[in-house]
């Protein structure tokens, strides 16, 4: 008992760094706030670059959402289900799906540029056979978002269903449903939690992606100037309009924080 | 012709299964034996979560298991209900759904199945509980709606696995009164996996014992009773 009291109490030479550290994540948002032109925001929000900014983004961070579910799913169950395959493989499989995790966005813009730019390696089919560009349309700024948000998505459904319980699978199979049934039907419904995080993860994150978008998507109001680019290109010529978008952009991130907390999710389970 | 005729012959390491059974349509069998003799085993295999070795299953006069010959009928195409000693509802959907949820899988459109679900559910004293989630069921409650929705399936063969052995011991003898009294309607083969000689005599009218893998007696619960053949046995009745 006496042991693990002390083990509980926090020695005061932690408590500096710690607070340091909670600071340095706090306090730029409190800054956000306080500085916030609170009196002008409808205002703000209402005129027509930032109207067509907050539009287009959610627009396509939607779609990208649809797009990462409907792709996104079935990869992660493949995942799930590649238990038995041999072990490289495996981590080789994952290793591809959380790369987009960890390379700099940036670096993403410019390797879909080479992949479907005009003279990328399928670009140039594209533009060839059916005189189709995609770069710097809002084609590409989709795109940047499904690459950059949908590790989110199948990590986070993948990790649900292996968590899942295959006994009720199994009381399915003798009902007589055959294996789409059981999926669609059981499978699908149980893991539902997971895979609604991991939608809301991944639309958060296709809500702020910014280096990927202008490297491959430009920077078009009203095709491809999402809110971040928006926001960046504001913060020059009107920073109370940047502030605002950033504060839209903040309010939409934490409200998706609130709305997961119990949920499970990798990295921000407890 | 045998609703259920089966060899069964399952190596898994230093466990072997070598089980022979018969039952006839609208028989009902206890296999009986202690913990580990190998009768979740058995019953896996007949209701094709298990592979068998070697050997045979024969459902309703058609083969659907037989590795020598090549022949390896999935879960889902025998016609075998089977309910499991933790009831496995499913626990998103309704009552009414889960009872529902076979018939559907196996094509039966989606209103005829919810009718069909309901008539189930008036026949086993359910109705009030048709829109409940499983979670809101007691132990009992959530037994017979796992039987209703195996026999919803209209299965040749129904499987019980250890089907009282998760209810709580006040509430056991009423229940299992109630089971056998619904395997009495059902007009196909009944294989009751217990080790409890209460059940084999509730709900069955034959039983084989297992033990380690083995048949080591067949008969009616009369002749066990009047001559146990192994020393499990012997013990098992004189309690």
């Amino acid at each position: 008992m006496g042991r693990s009291r002390r083990r509980s109490q926090i020695s005061p030479i932690l408590w500096v760094p710690a607070g340091l550290a909670l600071a340095l994540l706090v306090l730029p948002l409190v800054a956000l706030v306080v500085r916030a032109p609170w009196g002008q925001l409808v205002e703000l929000l209402s005129r027509q670059t930032v109207a067509q900014a907050l539009g287009l983004s959610l627009g396509t961070a939607a779609l990208s959402t649809v797009l990462c579910l409907l792709l996104g799913v079935p990869l992660a169950v493949v995942l799930a289900k590649s238990i038995n395959w041999p072990p490289a493989a495996r981590r080789l499989l994952r290793a591809l799906v959380t790369v987009p995790l960890v390379l700099p966005p940036v670096v993403g813009g410019v390797a879909l540029l080479l992949l479907l730019g005009r003279r990328g390696l399928l670009g140039q089919w594209l533009d060839e056979w059916f005189d189709f560009t995609i770069p710097f349309t809002t084609v590409a700024v989709v795109i940047a978002q499904v690459f950059v948000a949908m590790p989110f998505l199948v990590l986070a459904v993948e990790g649900a269903l292996r968590g899942s319980d295959s006994r009720f699978e199994i009381a399915a199979a003798t009902l007589g449903a055959s294996r789409w049934t059981v999926f669609r039907r059981v499978t699908l419904p149980l893991v539902a939690p997971g895979v609604s995080a991991g939608a809301l993860l991944c639309f958060t994150r296709a809500l702020g992606e910014f280096g990927a978008t202008i490297t491959f998507a430009g920077s078009f109001p009203g095709v491809t100037q999402t809110l971040p680019i928006a926001t960046y290109l504001e913060l020059q010529r009107d920073p109370d309009a940047a502030i605002a978008l950033s504060l839209v952009l903040m309010i939409v991130s934490v409200g998706v924080l609130v709305s997961l907390r119990d949920r499970w999710v990798p990295g921000l389970s407890s | 012709m045998s609703a259920l005729n089966a060899s069964l012959r399952v190596n898994r390491g230093d466990f072997s299964l070598n089980l022979d059974l018969r039952v006839e349509p609208g028989e009902s069998v206890a296999l009986l034996g202690p913990n580990g003799a190998g009768k979740s085993t058995a019953v896996s295999c007949i209701a094709g979560i298990l592979e068998l070795d070697t050997g045979l299953i024969e459902v309703d006069g058609v083969i659907v298991d037989e590795p020598a010959a090549g022949i390896r009928v999935p879960t889902e195409n025998r016609h075998v209900g089977l309910v499991f000693q933790d009831y496995r509802l499913f626990p998103h959907l309704s009552v009414l759904e889960n009872i529902a949820f076979g018939p559907r899988a196996r094509g039966v459109a989606k209103q005829t199945a919810r009718v069909e679900a309901a008539d189930w559910l008036d026949r086993f004293d359910l109705s009030g509980f048709a829109s409940a989630k499983p979670s809101a069921l007691s132990g009992g409650q959530s037994q017979r709606v796992a039987l209703a929705r195996a026999l919803a399936t209209k299965p040749a063969v129904l499987l019980l696995d250890e089907p009282l052995a998760a209810l709580d011991v006040e509430v056991r003898d009423d229940v299992r009164a109630e089971l056998a009294g619904h395997l009495s309607d059902f007009d196909g083969a009944t294989l009751v996996i217990t080790h409890d000689l209460a059940d084999a005599a509730a709900l069955a009218s034959r039983v084989i014992v297992v033990e380690r893998g083995m048949v080591t007696q067949r008969g009616t619960l009369a002749e066990l009773t009047a001559n146990p053949a192994t020393s499990w046995v012997s013990r098992l009745v004189s309690r």
